[in-house]
Parts: C-alpha cells; structure tokens; sequence
C-alpha cells in the first residue's frame, strides 16, 4: 500500500463529508492491517552481526611466510530475495559494512600470552611487542562459483577496509583494545565473496630465548545494517495457526448533508490513535505467537549466526602424529570418526534460509617433516569424508530428547569440493596456497521445490522455536536434502536449541592415510553460518 | 497536553468546528502514519546473536590449554618468574572466584580460565547468555568430587565449583575493576541440576545428521538467565562498553580431587550463545 495522502482542505471550502472520509477511511484501513508499508516507515533498517572467535592464533600458523587466518563472512540473499543470474537487481536488498570491533583476551593486563612453545603456555610475557603488529583486512572478490565450475582462488581480489593494530598497543596497552571501527558505510554485493583477513608474522621468532606469544580468544565482530524484512509464512516446521488476522476498527462518519460534529472528527481520529498508542505489532513471537492484529510488514530482520566448529592448535589434526588428538578416533589406523559438536540456542521464531560451512585450509609446518610441499590442508585420500549438519532438538530441560536434521552436507573424496561456494587462495589455482572454502550446506527436500532457493539445490525455509499446544502442530519437513517424502517433523514443535556436527572418516585409509604434511583440517577449523529471519523484539523483552 | 500520538486537536462536546482546525488534525494524523517512527512499533529491536565455543584436543600426551589461562592470584604465585621480571605475577587473572581453590596457592592449584571479550559498538541490551559444557566417551567428566575433594564436599558428591561471570568493563576506565558492573554470574551452584537432560536420552533418539560417534548430546547447559530464558537479563549497556564472558573451571592440588581432574579444561565441549539486541535505527 502506498502512503496515505492527505486531501488538504482549500481556503473557504464548506466542511463537507468527503473531507473526513477521504482521509479517515485510508488510515483505518491502514492500521487494521496488515497493510502498513514499507512507504510508511521512517526507519527501515536492522543491524546484523557476523561475529567470529577464533580460540587462539598460534606462533606455528605465522611461521609459514604466507601464513594467515582467511574467513569468509557471507552476506547472501534471503531465499525470497533470491536471483538465478547471481547478480543484484534494483530490488536485492544489499548489506551494509557499518562497524568492525576486535578483541582478544590478554588477561586484561598489559602483556603478551606465552604461546604453546613455551614451556608456560598461556603467562603473561613481556617480550619486544613491537615485532606483534596484527593486520586486519577485509576484502571482496567475485565468487569461486560459476557456471563453468570452481576457480578464481585469487583473482580480482579488492580490499575493502584495513588496519594494522601496533603491537604495542593489541599486546601491551590495555587501554588500546578492544577497538572499534564505527561509522564505516561500504554498501556490498551479497553475491560477491567477502573474507576477513588476520595476519600477525611477528608471532613466529627463530630466536630461541625469547617467548613467542599467542593471540587468544581473538573475537572479531562485523556489524552491517539491511533492510528490514517480512517474516516467512511458507516454510517447513511452520507452526499450523491462522495468522494475519485484521480487527476491523469502525470510523462513524456523517451521512450526506449531515452536521459534522467533534465525534465525526475528535471520535474518530481516538478510535485511530488507540491503535497507534497501542504500538502496531507483528511477527513471529515467543512459543511460535503472532499477534492477534498484525498491523505491520517490516517485522524480521535478517541474520546470521556463526557457529564455531573444531579449535585451538590441534585441530588441524596431522595425518601423521598418532597422539593427533582427535576425539573418538585412535591410532593406529584412525579408521573410526572423529567429530565435533556444538549446541547453540535460536530465539523462537527465527526461520533458517541458508547453512554454510567455511572450512579452513590454513596450516603450518608438519612436525615430522617441517614442510609444506604437498598440500597443506588438503585431503587427497579418495576415501576421505567431511560429513557437515545442522539439527533442531528437543531436549533441553526435558527428558524427551528429539532430533530433526535442518541442513546436511557430505563432502567427499579428495577434493572435498561438493557445493562450493567460494575459495580463498594466495595464489590462483595452486591447491597448498589455499587459505579456504565456503560450501553451501542444503535444507532437508523431498522433491526439488521452485520456491526454494540457494547456490545448490535446497529446502525451503526453516521455522525454529519452541510451541505450546496451539502453536507445536507444525507444517512437513525433510529428513535430508533430496531425500524421501516430507513428513511430520521429529521435533513435534518443541525445538530448544539448535545442535551443529561436523564428523571427519576415512574408513578405508584412516585418518592418517594421505601423504606426509597434509591435515585433515585446517588452522581454527571451521564455522557454520546459519542465514536466516530474525523476528524483531520489543525492547522490554 | 494531549496525550494523543497522531493529533494534538481534540474538541470539546458541541464545540463548533472549524474547517481549518478539521484540516490541521487530518493532516497530522496522515503526517504521523506516513512516518512510523521506533516509538510507534512494538517491535523496533533486532536481536543478535553470537556463538563462542571451545573443543579441547584430546591429546592428553601433550595437552594444548589456549585459550584456556591459568590463573594464580598470589603476588608470588609463580615460581619462576622469567625474565625480563617487570611484573610480579604472570599469572595473574583479575575477577575470578571459587571457593575451593586457595588464592594463595602453588604452581599446581589454581583456576583455569577462558575469556572472550567483545566490544559494543552501539548501545544494546544483553538478554540471555547459554553455557553448555558437553561430554561423552571422549569428553569425560562426572561432575563429581573424588575422593581427595576439598574438606567440604564428600566423595561422589555433585561439584558446585564452575564459574560463570559476565562483566562489562566501565567505558570511561575499562581495566578498573572495581567500576566493572557484573550483569550475570553463576557460581558455587550444583552443576547436576543443570544437566542438559534430567534423563539420559533414550536410544535411537539420535536421528540427527550426521550421525555422532557418542549418540545425542549429553552434559551441562544452563541460562545465565533464568532456566528457560523465560526471564532474561535485562541489562542496558552504553557504546563503547566491553563486554567479558568468562568461564572458570578449578584445578585441585591432587587431581583426584573431582572429576575436572589435572587438566579441567579438557573434560567439556564448551559452546556460549549470548543474545544481544540493538534498537533499530
């Protein structure tokens, strides 16, 4: 609906019926929705974060002279927004660069954390900071992804905003970090791919008596602001209430010829502003709620939540160290998986339209070998699995514990390539330069739905939350993407937390079956990314 | 003063009306909807939220602790202290507290702690901040005193000894402490009533993908909120605020002590969901 217009009342005209009603029925019909518009919003937009921890960036990664931290933050449209062609029409929604804020745990004292090469990890260490200085990047480039296949790993990359914190201040001066980067205003394509650089080379001494030093719980936040969006109402898991209800409001307006009187126009412009006083309200809400008069569109705003997998120093998993320290898999043989797991909690009512994994290919020196020659953080065995998802579960606080998949992804053989997205090299198409992959993580599907969209084939949107009985019947979901018929979801409208895996086997060759210097995973692991609508709150709850 | 949000005009009963005052108030009303501000939606905050989390390496021949810190509180607490020796302590950790563990303590009891900071870049509201602390066949760990526990605790006997706080640093003098405000902190309570399941989850429960190695997810999670974040923190925190989320775990003299063992911090998945959210600008 457009803005109302106002029919202004000419210099001497006679009061007469029509200029009530011309302006007083277009209001009510406004605000007994749900038909406001975004014309009639004064502010459109939502902040969304992209927050990333690392647990620790050691000496080891910057020994390498290409050694760097490279993660991805993915910007992608919402499925609704979605273009075929990967290219921003005049109506994509494009997210805005607005802050950057870094912050890394030194004990909140003025010194350096001794890295794990110390006999002393984790003291506090005065060693010369001048040699710490850290660089930050953000840069873009255009996606990997192509109609052709994969590749681009190092093309056309432009830098976006940098800085270089003096280690001076990042190590040694407690008053100089955390910092924040506020006020930047960088409109970026959402089809374009955006990684965040870390680099510290000076972490990494040959001198053998001075302490080399870490940098950890590093925490980087990109804060972008977007449009504000409508929540979803045709989606999987979706909570079976009728919605959209509209409470007629009743204007009394004067018959043709009648007097106008101060009810005709106090009265009713009250029955009009008890709603505005009310506050217009709309969106999913707690326990899958909306409210019973949804007065607005703009409701969600979107979202991405970055879920950490895998950390710290071991996790790049040497082939080759039998003590590699990786859960519930042992040498020698490594034949069983190893995985890991994390648990994160939605608020009710967010809607999943994407999944994405970064796996991080960044590595260092093998300590057998101390080389790089063939591959680091490659995977070459052609038995190799990555098998990557994303669960609703009921379960918290209850002895009913429920799992339904939401997003699933094996990637396989030695290329582990299934559904990239976007590579990160230092130099174009040479595999042991990679820094790492983005790979889009499908939505559980039965047959191919042409209202679901992503870079791969997937599901339509995801409701998560919790129900009460009115509101835990729940539309069909998919078991696995391309899989059978959808079905009841296995969560019966209950979903406390959401639960991130990530399992790693090689059930022929073992774990340590590829060649010398290769990992399994790279430096800091991985993320997975979930995408989606964020219902927006009210600010007392 | 009118209390009316799209017009100031009211008129009184058999007042009579003029043309222009009609005009005016039609107008403002129009103006008002055309222009829905903030104040006007029930809705006008975006919520955000972040993960942190940890997987410990399960090499315990050559055991990697960062981000986790070790942590004395003594002036002298380390023994040897190398050089260049312009501190006194290079294990000094401000903020912690367990009541089990002797402040002024030896190389080999102390606390274990792991911290992540983030920094506001504009005003927000913390709502809910998760801890989840997972085990399983690789990730061992009872929540249990053993048979060497402090004096206070019995043997088998349910630990209350981690430490969760969530301190905002004062934006005017973010290293004082003492000007820190503490919006949530749990400690000294019974970690096995906070057990993500009150019943280990029956079998063939686990039908999520992939399928993991140890079945559903077992082990602590709490809200530093309230049990079911029905009751969130409220707390408003200006721009500029740094905002820390620790979590402390104890390591005893004798690692008999409890089930957190020699080395606590490798006994839990750890994961932190914190939700933050932000007026709509």
């Amino acid at each position: 609906m457009p803005k109302l217009t106002p029919v202004p009342l000419s210099r001497g005209t006679k009061l007469a019926v029509d200029q009530l009603s011309s302006n007083l029925v277009p209001a009510r019909n406004l605000l007994q929705g749900p038909t406001t518009d975004k014309a009639n919003y004064g502010q459109k937009y939502g902040r969304f974060d992209v927050a990333i921890p690392i647990p620790s960036i050691s000496a080891k990664l910057m020994e390498w002279e290409h050694g760097r931290l490279a993660i991805p933050i993915p910007l992608l449209p919402l499925q609704d927004e979605w273009e075929a062609s990967l290219v921003p029409s005049s109506s994509t929604p494009c997210p805005r660069l607005r802050a950057i804020s870094i912050s890394l745990n030194q004990r909140a004292e003025g010194y350096g954390i001794a890295d794990y090469s110390s006999t002393e990890e984790g003291k506090m260490t005065a060693t010369n900071m001048d040699r710490y200085d850290t660089t930050f990047e953000l840069v873009t480039k255009p996606l990997s992804m192509t109609t052709s296949g994969i590749a681009r790993y190092a093309r056309n990359i432009k830098s976006l905003w940098k800085t270089v914190l003096p280690g001076v201040d990042l190590l040694s001066n407690p008053d100089a970090t955390p910092v924040v980067f506020k006020d930047l205003q960088e409109t970026l394509n959402p089809y374009s791919g955006h990684w965040l650089l870390v680099s510290c080379p000076g972490l990494f001494t040959v001198v053998p008596t001075e302490t080399t030093c870490a940098i950890p719980s590093l925490m980087v936040v990109l804060t972008f602001d977007r449009v504000l969006v409508s929540r979803d109402q045709d989606m999987q898991n979706c909570p079976l209430i009728t919605g959209l209800q509209a409470t007629p409001l009743t204007l009394t307006l004067p018959s043709s010829n009648a007097l106008v009187t101060e009810t005709h126009v106090q009265g009713n412009l009250g029955v009009l502003d008890a709603v505005v006083a009310e506050r217009l309200d709309a969106g999913w809400q707690e326990y899958g709620e909306i409210p019973p008069t949804e007065q607005t569109t703009l409701d969600s705003s979107y979202s991405v939540v970055a879920i950490p997998l895998w950390a710290g120093w071991e996790d790049v998993r040497q082939q080759d160290v039998a003590t590699a320290g990786m859960p519930y898999s042992a040498g020698p043989g490594f034949l069983t998986p190893t995985a890991d797991r994390r648990l994160a909690v939605l608020p009710d009512g967010f809607v999943i339209h994407h999944c994405l994994l970064w796996r991080s290919q960044a590595g260092f020196p093998c300590p057998l070998t101390g080389g790089y020659a063939t591959g680091m953080g490659q995977v070459v065995s052609p038995t190799m699995q990555m098998l990557i998802g994303l669960n609703l579960v009921q379960g918290w606080n209850t002895d009913n514990t429920r799992y339904q998949p939401a997003a699933y992804l094996p990637l396989n053989g030695a290329s582990l390539s299934d559904n990239t997205v976007d590579l990160l090299g230092q130099i174009d198409n040479y595999v042991p330069y990679m820094d790492g992959s983005l790979h889009y993580i499908p939505l559980v599907y039965a047959a191919v739905d042409p209202s679901a969209n992503g870079f791969y084939p997937t599901g339509k949107p995801i409701y998560v939350g919790r129900g009460t009985r009115k509101t835990s019947a729940r539309s069909t979901i998919g078991s696995t993407p391309a899989g059978p018929a959808l079905g009841a979801p296995l969560t019966q409208g209950q979903e406390t937390h959401v639960e991130a895996r990530w399992l790693i086997q090689d059930p022929a060759a073992g774990l340590d079956g590829g060649p010398a210097d290769s990992a399994v995973l790279g430096y800091a692991g991985g993320v997975l990314y979930i995408v989606g609508k964020m219902p927006l709150v009210s600010g007392d709850k | 003063m009118s209390t009316r949000e799209l017009s100031k005009y009211q008129a009184a009963n058999g007042v009579s009306i003029a043309g222009t005052d009609v005009s005016h108030a039609l107008r403002d009303a129009t103006d008002v909807l055309n222009d829905l501000q903030p104040k006007h939606l029930e809705r006008n905050y975006t919520r955000k939220v972040w993960c942190i989390g940890h997987s410990p390496s399960t090499n315990t021949a050559n055991p990697r602790s960062l981000p986790w810190l070790p942590n004395y509180n003594a002036a002298g607490g380390a023994a040897a202290v190398e050089p260049p020796t312009d501190f006194d302590n290079p294990y000094r950790y401000k903020g912690d507290w367990n009541d089990d563990i002797d402040p002024v303590n030896s190389a080999t009891e102390k606390l274990w702690a792991m911290e992540w900071a983030v920094i506001l870049s504009r005003p927000s509201v913390l709502r809910r901040v998760v801890v989840s602390a997972l085990v399983d066949s690789a990730y061992v760990n009872t929540f249990r005193y053993g048979v060497a526990g402090p004096s206070n605790h019995g043997n088998d006997q349910p630990v209350y000894d981690l430490t969760c706080i969530v301190q905002a640093d004062d934006i005017y003098a973010q290293g004082k402490r003492e000007l820190s405000l503490v919006p949530a902190i749990r400690r000294s309570f019974k970690l096995d009533g906070h057990m993500l399941s009150k019943y280990a989850p029956a079998p063939g429960t686990d039908t999520g993908l992939p399928a993991y190695p140890t079945g559903s997810a077992e082990g602590l999670m709490f809200d530093m909120a309230n049990h079911d974040g029905s009751d969130l923190l409220d707390t408003p925190l200006p721009a500029g605020t740094r905002l820390r989320f620790i979590v402390q775990v104890p390591q005893y003299l004798n690692p008999a002590s409890s089930s957190w063992g020699a080395t606590p911090w490798m006994h839990n998945l750890w994961g932190i969901t914190i939700w933050m959210d932000e007026q709509n600008a």
